[in-house]
């Protein structure tokens, strides 16, 4: 059938007159084997947003993440498994049917801590298998997705808060009702285009009950506003066909974002945090008549600060009084909310949601913005969840260093640096922190990563930080005389240079430049914003309560990039929409946004990208959901900004925000939207979808290291995730995908020499995979091999065998792994095993031929193994090693045929043993003798007794050979003298064994003959089995 | 130009219906006529498979041995034979690596591998009388192929005390209606809640029967080991007193 809609498609796109042809791509079916690989870290993990505990089970809860996805433990919160990695990863809601527990699971997606860099979801989710397949069941439009709440009597009648779009209006708001299981909605409850539901909770005992805080509430790019005359707590008895406000004991006026909760064990008892137009009638709110009448607690900092991002109260299971605040920290009272304590200092701030056991209410997990943390004695001590690595980079960049590392800041979580490749895999504790505060841009000086240049929200703060020394040094630019004051965004652009190897650039409304790594600053430019003065109020940000955190910074320069072929050529986009360029080095600029259609007015310039191949060119990435505008707005003009053409299509579905020119092919484009990556291989006439180990998460920014090939991806949500080699992405053409299978030549592989040491998993924290160290073989198929057989074999420049591997059969691209080693030796067999006969020789560097037989047809393909330019072993050290280690090797083999021989004499002569009827003729031979002597022999040949473990008997001759080939093969280098003095020692031991084995054999033909005479029909053999 | 659009549009047209069309009983059905017939498949009594198996660069002789009820696996490093596991109709056990002797299973793990050993020949084969029940899950590409989802569901198991489902997804390639991929969610221990994958490939004929000479199993999408499998062997006799536990040994 795909083969119809490829011609179909082919066809349509034979009469569009394009330079390059069109390939359509059909993601799981072409990207086959090339697979993203997810470093994390979960050092600093990332902002949660939700958790659901198991209404039974102890041991399972989820974690709802802002960027993330979701999350399940089964063994309370040690491990965690991602289960929602093919949706959109911004969650707000986690909702466990109370009927079906363990199987029925609702999300609601879309977060509801409505910061500036939130994002968006894309309805409600559902899984009747535990979690593991998932269907989105409509709401597409809710934007986010307050709570979900299903009838404990009836799973399917399912009652759902959407708060809606913050951008804008939306009827797709208020409170939604199912009574099918998803498959239709009623919305039985709205206010306006501008009100959503923040929050929805049902009364404990009787499900017809529910309380909905409804919330006013709108952000722009430069704005926010919180509160205003519609928001209200509104109940229902009749199951939502009626609502009405319970405002008895509230204050008059506008009020602003609201959290309602119910006592799970009093159904009397309902908290409320109001956030209202006087300060001082700000807090905390008790009913104890289910919402009738209402009495003010406490206006405590915690009760009252940011509602828009911690309204949430979590109520102790069993006990009405103990109650569990979100807050800048932690916040806990035990006297029903008379009084408070904090809880949770030493621990990440920022605290969103929180879960008592339903088992143990001094056990509470609780969800920050830096992740999840759970406690054991009430809330005074905090273990950090260390296995999520939910961490939401706004930036990546990397260095030129053996392995690369990578660099970027995070939401709330620093600036870091860290390695993408690191023995025993990418821990924790191998990331450095490089900044303070929420991180953003950091870069690494061109020449000397020690240096590196971060940066803190606002541009607050702007270092150059000796990273071996521990040192920051402050290096942001000031206003200077005549200057206005300098608007920085929240998330100002920083950049190196691509062409001088000291300089920095830094955007206000200006471009700044530094030449001495930021000791000196002077204005590149002049204001390249709108410099809109309606859009530069954020002093008045917050609605209800001020919120100018900087966060809503407006009229500023967001992205700087220079062409990598001309040093003049700089490209800024501003975030109130403009394009700019100087093609002089920053003498002159050209406002160019006026050539741009198709594109609404101050739409976000978030990223642009000047072309590897023409100075002229660039691609520039609009997002415009700040204006409440989801859709894609990716351009590229090829003379430098007159002219504009839109390289996107549907099957982009959701806003982009970053996009990447390959190095190499210039029709391969990789894009970063919101809900993953796409790739085209024509110029932006096909997108696929690539998710190969790619969760559908928002990717901010990516960086492609020239010598590495790899794609490096700052996703806010997971963390880096990196495409190791995107060579074969290069070589997808229309002509190799006809073929029946096409070799795709990657880079040659450098050996890996390194040392495998001990150590013992650190169950639980999250540990980044490496890439390979194998050698690849790729390949491109058109079609599975699913009948009859294929094999793939590996042969040396003499045309020897050298491996047999078994080779990949899928459609699309394969790759096969070879880590380049022989197949241990033919060990001798004894009682038990000898480790250092496990051990693989490495094959020498050099060309390998890799050759694959399908059906009655050969592919050939030459791959390449190449020693490590930095090691420590020179050629002779590793060529003497090889002799001996191969010398070794077959010291190995004879021995196993010795052993062979003997254990073919005992056998067959124990055969015969019972053919010997006449005594006279038993005890001349005495075979009973001639087989101990055999087994004596064995004995100092081979273990014949002990086990594996600390039975272990005394080791033979098989073992100290199979130990000493073990030690120098297992080492890269030159074997050691006392190694080389031992190997002698036991070739003549070897050969003592042969002489001793000879005579035994010699015997044997003895005895055949007295055999023979006795007209015996069996004879002693030493067969010679297979010698390889 | 028209008329070949048109044309394809037909052919897409009625193909999807086809395809729309299947069952999951119509799929199994065709799988077994395509892999050499219920009847054939129904006087399967036992097989022998002679395999290599490669995991980490190492290579190493396996043989697999299936009667109704009973299994065994074993594997032969540096001349000495490690079976893992087996079953002989009520216990099930594995040689322990370290003292070279006979273990057996834990209870829990017994009655789960029980259950495993009851699909012989196929799992498909009469499943109605096992117990089990299916159904098609739509569609889904793997190994670069589009591929029918079909989930079996055997008879609850007990795990960690408590009972659970008891289910494996098979994809079956909508070509050839042969299974490419089996996945299952792994039950317990530390890695519960991934995946476990098993694909098929180097389907040849033995005595009438297509069978699998490939076998990659995954884990989350990641090879963990290959069996080539080198013989299969059909109605061989295999005695029973292969599969016994030995106690002591």
């Amino acid at each position: 059938m795909k083969q119809y809609i490829l011609i179909l498609l082919a066809a349509a796109n034979f009469y569009t007159l394009t330079a390059q042809k069109a390939i359509p791509l059909k993601s799981d079916e072409i990207f086959g084997a090339v697979r993203a690989r997810q470093i994390g870290p979960a050092v600093m993990s990332g902002r949660v947003s939700d958790l659901e505990a198991h209404p039974t089970d102890s041991k399972i809860f989820y974690v709802a993440a802002a960027g993330g996805g979701v999350w399940k433990t089964n063994n309370a919160g040690v491990t965690f498994n991602p289960i929602f990695d093919k949706h959109v990863q911004c969650t707000g809601a986690i909702e466990i049917d109370p009927n079906d527990p363990d199987k029925t699971l609702w999300v609601g997606t879309g977060e509801t801590w409505t910061r500036n860099s939130v994002s968006i979801g894309d309805g409600i989710y559902k899984s009747e298998d535990g979690g593991q397949n998932w269907k989105n069941m409509g709401l597409t439009r809710s934007e986010r997705i307050s709570n979900i709440i299903v009838n404990p009597k009836n799973s399917k009648e399912v009652y759902v808060g959407v708060m809606g779009a913050l951008w804008g209006d939306s009827e797709e708001r208020g409170v939604y009702k199912t009574t099918d299981g998803g498959l239709t909605w009623n919305k039985i409850f709205y206010i306006n285009a501008t009100t959503g539901c923040s929050e929805l909770t049902m009364d404990p005992v009787n499900p017809s009950i529910m309380y909905a805080a409804f919330w006013e509430f709108r952000r722009t790019a430069y704005s926010f506003n919180s509160g205003g005359v519609n928001s209200a707590l509104y109940k229902t008895t009749d199951g939502g066909k009626t609502w009405g406000k319970i405002h008895n004991g509230f204050p008059s006026g506008k009020l602003g974002r609201i959290t309602v909760a119910v006592a799970p064990s009093n159904a009397s008892i309902v908290y409320a945090v109001l956030e209202t137009e006087k300060n001082e009638d700000k807090g905390l709110y008790r009913s104890d008549d289910a919402g009738s009448s209402w009495k003010k607690l406490n206006g405590d900092f915690e009760l009252v600060i940011r509602p828009f991002y911690f309204s949430r109260i979590v109520i102790d299971p069993k006990n009405p009084d103990i109650i569990l605040k979100a807050g800048l920290q932690g916040y806990m009272s035990k006297d029903g909310g008379k009084t408070f304590r904090s809880i949770g200092g030493g621990i990440h701030s920022d605290f969103h949601d929180y879960i008592f056991d339903p088992n143990d209410s001094n056990k509470i997990v609780v969800g920050t913005d830096g992740g999840v943390y759970r406690s054991w004695d009430g809330g005074s001590v905090w273990e950090m969840v260390k296995g999520l690595p939910l961490s939401q980079f706004y930036h990546v960049s990397f260095d030129n260093q053996k392995p690369y590392r990578v660099y970027g800041g995070l939401q709330d979580n620093g600036s870091w640096t860290g390695p993408s490749k690191q023995v025993g895999g990418i821990k924790n504790s191998d990331w450095v922190s490089v900044g303070y505060g929420d991180g953003f841009r950091v870069y690494p000086h061109p020449k000397d990563p020690n240096t590196v240049y971060s940066e803190m929200q606002g541009a607050e703060n702007i270092w150059r930080v000796d990273v071996a020394k521990s040192q920051a040094k402050i290096i942001k630019p000031y206003a200077e005389e005549g200057d206005p004051k300098l608007r920085f965004n929240w998330n100002a652009p920083l950049t190196t240079s691509l062409h001088f190897p000291d300089r920095v650039y830094v955007g206000s409304q200006f471009v700044h430049v530094s030449d001495d790594k930021g000791e000196t600053w002077r204005k590149l430019s002049p204001d390249l914003t709108t410099n809109d003065p309606k859009k530069q109020l954020q002093e008045e940000s917050g609605g209800l309560s001020a919120d100018n955190s900087g966060a809503e910074n407006h009229c500023t320069v967001f992205t700087i990039n220079e062409s990598p072929l001309d040093k003049d050529v700089i490209w800024v986009g501003t975030d109130d929409g403009n394009v700019q360029v100087t093609m002089d080095g920053g003498k002159t600029w050209t406002n160019v946004t006026g050539n741009i259609t198709g594109v609404p007015k101050n739409t976000w310039t978030y990223f642009i990208e000047p072309s590897n191949f023409d100075k002229n060119a660039a691609f520039v990435v609009f997002d415009g959901h700040t204006q409440n505008d989801m859709k894609p707005y990716v351009l590229k003009t090829t003379d430098a900004g007159k002219t504009w053409k839109s390289v996107v299509n549907d099957q982009i579905p959701v806003f982009a925000r970053s996009i990447k020119e390959d190095l190499k092919n210039p029709n391969l484009w990789y894009l970063g939207t919101e809900n993953g990556l796409y790739v085209t291989v024509d110029a932006g006439q096909n997108w696929a979808k690539f998710e190969n180990n790619m969760p559908a998460v928002a990717i901010h920014y990516m960086a492609l290291h020239p010598e590495e090939n790899a794609l490096i991806m700052a996703t806010h949500g997971r963390g880096v995730i990196i495409i190791d080699d995107v060579t074969p992405l290069r070589k997808i053409t229309e002509e190799a995908m006809e073929k029946e299978l096409d070799f795709i030549s990657v880079k040659p592989t450098v050996i890996n020499e390194s040392t495998s040491f001990q150590s013992f998993p650190a169950v639980g924290e999250y540990v980044g995979d490496n890439p390979t160290t194998a050698a690849r073989i790729v390949y491109f198929m058109n079609k599975r091999h699913t009948f009859g057989k294929m094999t793939m074999e590996v042969f040396d420049q003499d045309g020897k065998k050298v491996a047999d591997l078994i080779p990949g059969k899928s459609k699309g691209i394969n790759e096969v792994q070879w880590n380049y080693t022989l197949n241990p030796p033919k060990t001798a067999k004894g009682k038990t095993f000898t480790f250092g006969g496990f051990a693989a020789p490495t094959v020498p560097a050099g060309k390998y031929t890799v050759k694959i037989n399908k059906g009655n047809k050969e592919f050939t393909q030459e791959i390449e193994l190449k020693y490590d330019e930095a090691s420590i072993h020179s050629l002779e050290d590793r060529k003497l090693k090889d002799e001996k280690g191969m010398e070794l090797y077959y010291m190995m083999e004879s021995l196993a045929y010795e052993v062979d021989k003997l254990d073919m004499l005992q056998k067959t002569a124990e055969e015969i043993l019972p053919l010997l009827k006449d005594k006279k003729l038993a005890k001349k031979l005495n075979l009973q003798a001639y087989i101990k002597e055999i087994e004596d022999l064995r004995s100092i040949l081979v273990i014949t007794k002990g086990d594996n473990y600390v039975g272990a008997a005394e080791p033979q001759l098989r073992e100290k050979i199979a130990s000493l080939y073990g030690e120098v093969v297992g080492y890269a280098g030159k074997p050691s003298g006392a190694q080389l003095a031992n190997l002698n020692l036991l070739k003549t031991k070897l050969t003592e064994a042969g002489t001793k084995v000879k005579t035994v054999v010699q015997k044997s033909e003895a005895l055949n003959k007295e055999l023979l005479k006795a007209k015996i029909e069996k004879t002693i053999v030493a067969t010679l089995n297979e010698r390889a | 130009m028209n008329f070949r659009k048109n044309l394809l549009f037909g052919c897409f047209v009625l193909i999807a219906q086809l395809l729309s069309a299947q069952t999951a009983d119509e799929i199994i059905n065709k799988y077994f006529e395509n892999t050499g017939g219920r009847e054939a498949w129904s006087k399967l009594t036992s097989m022998r498979s002679t395999a290599k198996v490669k995991t980490q660069g190492m290579e190493f002789p396996a043989i697999m041995l299936s009667k109704p009820m009973k299994q065994k696996i074993s594997f032969t490093f540096q001349g000495m034979t490690m079976v893992q596991p087996a079953f002989d109709g009520t216990t099930g056990w594995q040689t322990n690596f370290m003292t070279m002797k006979a273990e057996k299973m834990e209870a829990e793990d017994n009655e789960i591998t029980k259950a495993e050993v009851a699909d012989f020949p196929d799992a498909f084969l009469r499943y109605k009388e096992k117990g089990y029940t299916i159904a098609l899950e739509g569609s889904e590409t793997v190994e670069g192929t589009d591929c029918f989802k079909i989930k079996l569901t055997k008879k609850p198991v007990m795990i960690e005390g408590k009972e659970e489902e008891n289910s494996t997804v098979y994809f079956f390639d909508k070509e050839n209606f042969i299974p490419i991929m089996t996945k299952s969610i792994i039950k317990k221990g530390p890695a519960k809640g991934k995946s476990s994958e098993s694909v098929f490939s180097d389907y040849q004929e033995v005595n009438g029967l297509m069978l699998p000479f490939t076998l990659d199993q995954k884990f989350e999408g990641q090879t963990q080991a290959s069996i080539a499998i080198e013989k299969i062997e059909l109605n061989v006799d295999i005695d029973d007193k292969e599969f016994v536990f030995p106690d002591g040994k």
